[in-house]
């Protein structure tokens, strides 16, 4: 025999007022759990490229392009070189306040076997080196041999593979763990690893302008300042003293990304608060014109003998069963929208984004659910309300 | 042995007296129709019997219980357990089918029962239309859903307010066959009604005026007309 | 009136998956205009589409329970393999940036899912239809 329910039939047999009220809430859960899945991975981002980093000051060569091309290698990915003298190395380390300083030198590859585009390529000390090695160490417990890499997650190569950079096949001995910044598209690999990578690219004729020997050159050079140094003053310091090289604060560079990742935060918390309201009061209306319409038909269960506590309870279980329906549609279809999108936001954002572990993905659907099934439920109260007192004998009488 | 009894009512509005210290009784298992012209009260009446409405004085003794001193909920209650109701307007619930028209009666009274439905159904002669929706149904066939959804519950009393008033003489007459037949069966039976072939067919007419008793007629051909009926259904 | 609801849906399903396989959801496009690795996909994923506007179409056209369960038994299929198409069935380029990565591959697997969806519950209100009738 099949169950009888009143609530049921009504969603049922009533499938325009169901599918609307669905679809409200579905927006609402929608909006507050992708919002917060992209907002959560834009702190989560930047966390990991605080971490990431490691440096309090990075020097370049001060080309105007250079800085810049570290910041988008940096956030995005995107593929740079540029070289400078070795001897500012030890300018660098010879300055008052540096505890540490690193070099690295970067390559960009032009379809290299493994990839339709470029691929940066990344040479680190492994002696003296600070912000790579540590990752690096998470994935390979032993230092890299010549010629041997290390890829970002992002890279489509997996260990035990080799990629082709300029004519030089290269095994992959380790895969790293992601960051969520440009990083992650990068390859890894020891300072003569690439001093060898760079001689076979000039070998094959291309003009990286490196005047001289690939020994001699450096791209960047990684600082770590002493404890109560403030960072700032040694970049000052560096920007004064050594010729032709640009220092740049990484805390500078954070405070960066961070105001854009605020802007970016705050334009999503206002886009979900305006959605928010505006399904909220279509919802109100839709709740608002069910009065009318439902009048009679409450009457009638009125006479039948429900009582008005009945009567409200009936219709807070209908509105409880449609924002559960579109809660979960919606949280499904924020899920649809944000993960398999994951890459595209990322380069839309142009900013770090490390999307949130399970277990807090998972809250947020959790979270997503309940706020959109309190808010549904909520809208109906007052109606519910109003429908309870209605009157059978006076309803069914007018009209009659 | 009494089934209702009201007790000097009166239900006044304002300077209007709706019904002036009526007094009447009706037994278990007795058909009685009340009678009267339109602003007689009949509705009024209707009203404070069916426990959709309470008495201004007086008292309204349902089984033995006054009512007119319970609450809302308690009428409730009491409309809910104790009483059938039949509207001249059908009042179906108009997504619902007529199983499902059957079935909510029963949902809040104590469990919906779907065999216990169709059977109510199949006694008004429309176990074949249990699926259709109000719309597919006729006039007459929507009334006699509401009658198998006023019995559903074996209530002590069917409370009819204009059963006939939107049919046609066919369906008129299958409904009051049907109000035969339960009060063949010992079901007691108030037809509120304007109509006086409606009223005659009952055991006794009260008749209102202005919100009192008029007069009360004895149907002295009660018997025979029975006789008559249960002759029609066995031919 | 209401029979035709899901065709129409799964028909404006088609037309995005048919029309943004050739423009903003389809394959990468080299600037020398030499052929990407995921053209084939994008190729196959353009035929799927048309074949499930096909179908929506023919959904139109025929009325008995068995003939449109048919139908979306069909459409379901296609849906499926329009799934597997880029990745799977056809490969895509390799870098996670790469539009066909980024935008093609998840937007077709998105919208054929839905078309499935659509095709399952056009199953189930024929058999159900069947059954009333």
């Amino acid at each position: 025999m099949k169950r009888f329910s009143p609530v049921t039939r009504n969603l049922i047999r009533k499938p325009g007022r169901t599918v609307a009220l669905v679809l409200l809430t579905a927006l609402l859960a929608l909006s507050v759990f992708s919002g917060s899945i992209v907002i959560l991975s834009l702190r989560g981002g930047l966390n990991s490229l605080e971490n990431r980093l490691g440096a309090d000051v990075i020097v370049v060569p001060s080309t105007a392009k250079s800085k810049t091309n570290l910041e988008q290698m940096l956030l995005q990915g995107t593929t740079g070189y540029f070289y400078m003298n070795r001897e500012k190395l030890d300018k660098v380390r010879n300055t008052a306040g540096v505890e540490k300083a690193s070099p690295q030198l970067f390559l960009a590859s032009l379809r290299a076997s493994c990839c339709s585009v470029p691929v940066q390529v990344i040479g680190f000390d492994q002696e003296t080196d600070f912000t790579i090695r540590p990752w690096v160490a998470e994935s390979c417990s032993r230092t890299l041999a010549d010629k041997e890499l290390a890829v970002g997650c992002r890279v489509s190569a997996d260990v035990g593979e080799s990629i082709r950079i300029y004519g030089v096949n290269c095994p992959v001995v380790a895969r790293l763990a992601e960051t969520g910044t440009g990083l992650d598209t990068a390859v890894y690999c020891s300072q003569e690893t690439l001093q060898m990578l760079l001689d076979a690219a000039r070998d094959l004729g291309h003009d990286l302008k490196i005047s001289g020997s690939s020994e001699d050159v450096v791209s960047a050079i990684y600082i770590k300042v002493r404890d109560g140094v403030d960072p700032q003053k040694v970049a000052d310091d560096i920007n004064v003293h050594i010729r032709k090289v640009e220092a740049v604060s990484t805390k500078g560079m954070l405070t960066g990304v961070s105001d854009s990742l605020k802007a970016a935060s705050g334009t999503i918390t206002w886009l979900i608060a305006a959605l928010w309201i505006l399904a909220l009061v279509i919802l109100f209306i839709v709740f608002a014109m069910m009065v009318n319409e439902r009048r009679r038909e409450l009457a009638v269960y009125r006479l039948l003998g429900m009582s008005r506590k009945m009567l409200s309870s009936m219709i807070l279980k209908e509105a409880l069963l449609c924002s559960l329906a579109g809660a979960l549609c919606g949280v499904v279809l924020g899920a649809a929208l944000v993960f398999p999108f994951t890459t595209l936001i990322e380069h839309s954002l142009k900013l770090p984004y490390l999307t949130p572990a399970a277990g807090t993905i998972l809250l947020c659907a959790v979270l997503a659910l309940a706020v959109t099934v309190i808010s549904g439920s909520a809208a109906s109260m007052r109606t519910a309300r109003k429908l309870s007192r209605v009157d059978p004998g006076t309803t069914l009488r007018e009209g009659a | 042995m009494s089934l209702l009894e009201l007790k000097n009512i009166s239900k006044i509005y304002g300077e209007l007296k709706a019904l002036d210290n009526v007094n009447i009784h009706v037994d278990q298992g007795e058909w009685v129709a009340i009678m009267g012209p339109s602003g007689s009260g009949k509705s009024t009446m209707m009203n404070i019997i069916g426990c959709m409405d309470k008495p201004t004085l007086g008292e309204v003794l349902l089984d033995g219980v006054d009512i007119a001193k319970e609450s809302s909920k308690k009428l409730t209650d009491i409309r809910r357990d104790k009483i059938g109701l039949i509207f001249q307007q059908f009042h179906m619930v108009n997504y619902l089918t007529a199983v499902e028209n059957v079935m909510v009666s029963q949902y809040y009274h104590s469990m919906p029962d779907e065999k216990e439905a169709l059977d109510a159904l199949g006694r008004v002669g429309l176990r074949e239309r249990a699926h259709h929706l109000p719309s597919q149904l006729s006039g007459g066939e929507q009334q006699r859903v509401c009658v198998a959804r006023a019995l559903i519950n074996h209530p002590e009393l069917i409370l009819a307010d204009e059963p006939t008033g939107n049919l046609d003489e066919a369906n008129e007459n299958i409904v009051l066959d049907l109000f035969a037949q339960l009060h063949a069966e010992g079901t007691t039976l108030i037809v509120v009604t304007h109509d006086p072939e409606v009223a005659d067919a009952a055991q006794r007419t009260i008749v209102l005026e202005h919100g009192k008793v008029a007069r009360e007629v004895i149907n002295e051909n009660f018997e025979a007309q029975q006789k008559e009926w249960l002759a029609r259904l066995k031919g | 009136m209401r029979k035709n609801v899901l065709p129409v849906i799964l028909l404006i399903l088609a037309a995005v998956i048919a029309v943004g396989a050739v423009t903003f959801l389809g394959p990468c496009v080299h600037e020398d205009g030499s052929e990407a690795a995921c053209a084939k996909a994008g190729r196959a994923v353009l035929i799927d589409g048309c074949v499930l506007a096909a179908l929506a179409v023919l959904l139109f056209s025929f009325r008995k329970p068995a003939v449109r369960s048919v139908l979306f038994v069909i459409a379901l299929c296609a849906a499926v393999i329009g799934i597997l198409l880029p990745g799977t069935l056809f490969p895509v380029c390799k870098m996670d940036v790469m539009h066909c990565r980024m935008v093609m591959q998840p937007a077709m697997i998105a919208l054929f899912g839905v078309a499935g969806l659509i095709s399952i519950a056009g199953l189930v209100s024929e058999k159900v239809r069947s059954r009333k009738s």
